[in-house]
């Protein structure tokens, strides 16, 4: 990686792990793995930054895709042909389907709870509303990052947002209750 | 305040739980440099051990008729049980073939009957 954009990377480190926590799941030692294998694209090259976009976006882009990349090839593993192949061929690097306990278990009950909250809305939603107010991109930025066309994304945005205040507010009256 | 400011605290309280979490740039970037070294070493992959399998099999297939000789006949390797004495013995001893029909109780048949033997 050049020094230019390794400097450029830097200061989004903790964005981009939080982006990648929210791209697998909730999953922290999935997401390290995705961010890890998202530098190594940069690192060979597979990855090159054309300056088309703002870099947040195109980096985001990057680990969103190799969450997804990641996702298919834990999902073949776990079929039986992978699970074959895997014996024939044991140099290649085998990884538990079952989530780390580690990336399971929240310190925090209410950000296990708003976790939950974003999980139980559809995809696109909860991609938006992470994009827009965790990671503090315009909501024609999110469309980028999303591979959606801005009216698209807007309507997953003012949707989500209508949705999560709904759950929230849900949540809150239930633990009055309690 | 703005009208979003709830949702804002939200995710605001999320991001802070995940930064205590993350791991530090340095240390990712020195995993994912290790990784790519591991990676570019080379390795056996399925369709090469899938290409030696066929290789071998073919290998297999084309020596094994030199190696092991093809088995004896069935007529060769049967014993002999009743051997040819000579140029056009026959197998049975008992009849033969050039001896008169005529038998000596042939005066007891009528002298008008005529059998033709074959």
């Amino acid at each position: 990686m050049n020094e230019e954009l390794a400097s450029q990377l830097e200061p989004l480190h903790a964005d981009a792990f939080g982006w990648a926590v929210h791209c697998c799941g909730g999953d922290t030692h999935r997401a390290e793995d995705v961010l890890q294998t998202a530098y190594v694209k940069v690192l060979q090259g597979l990855a090159m930054y054309e300056a088309r976009s703002a870099i947040k976006t195109w980096w985001f882009g990057l680990i969103r895709l190799t969450a997804l990349e990641e996702f298919r090839r834990q999902r073949y593993r776990e079929s039986l042909l992978g699970r074959l192949l895997a014996t024939i061929s044991p140099g290649e690097e085998t990884v538990s389907p079952s989530p780390c306990p580690r990336g399971v278990i929240e310190a925090d009950e209410r950000t296990r709870a708003v976790r939950a909250q974003l999980a139980s809305l559809p995809g696109r939603q909860a991609e938006v509303l992470h994009l827009v107010f965790y990671q503090d991109l315009s909501v024609v930025e999110a469309a980028a990052v999303m591979k959606v066309s801005v009216g698209s994304a807007r309507q997953h945005y003012d949707r989500a947002k209508a949705r999560m205040r709904e759950l929230i507010t849900t949540s809150n009256e239930l633990s009055c209750h309690e | 305040m703005s009208e979003d400011q709830d949702l804002k605290d939200v995710f605001a309280r999320l991001r802070a739980a995940d930064r205590d979490r993350a791991p530090t740039f340095s240390l990712v970037t020195q995993r994912a440099v290790a990784a790519m070294r591991t990676n570019s070493q080379p390795r056996l992959s399925w369709a090469w051990w899938l290409a030696g399998a066929g290789g071998l099999a073919a290998l297999a297939a084309f020596l094994l008729p030199i190696v092991s000789p093809p088995p004896p006949s069935l007529a060769g390797s049967l014993p002999v049980l009743l051997p040819q004495s000579g140029e056009g013995s026959m197998l049975f001893a008992g009849i033969d073939p050039g001896a008169s029909a005529a038998m000596p109780s042939d005066f007891l048949i009528p002298a008008g009957l005529s059998i033709d033997i074959p």
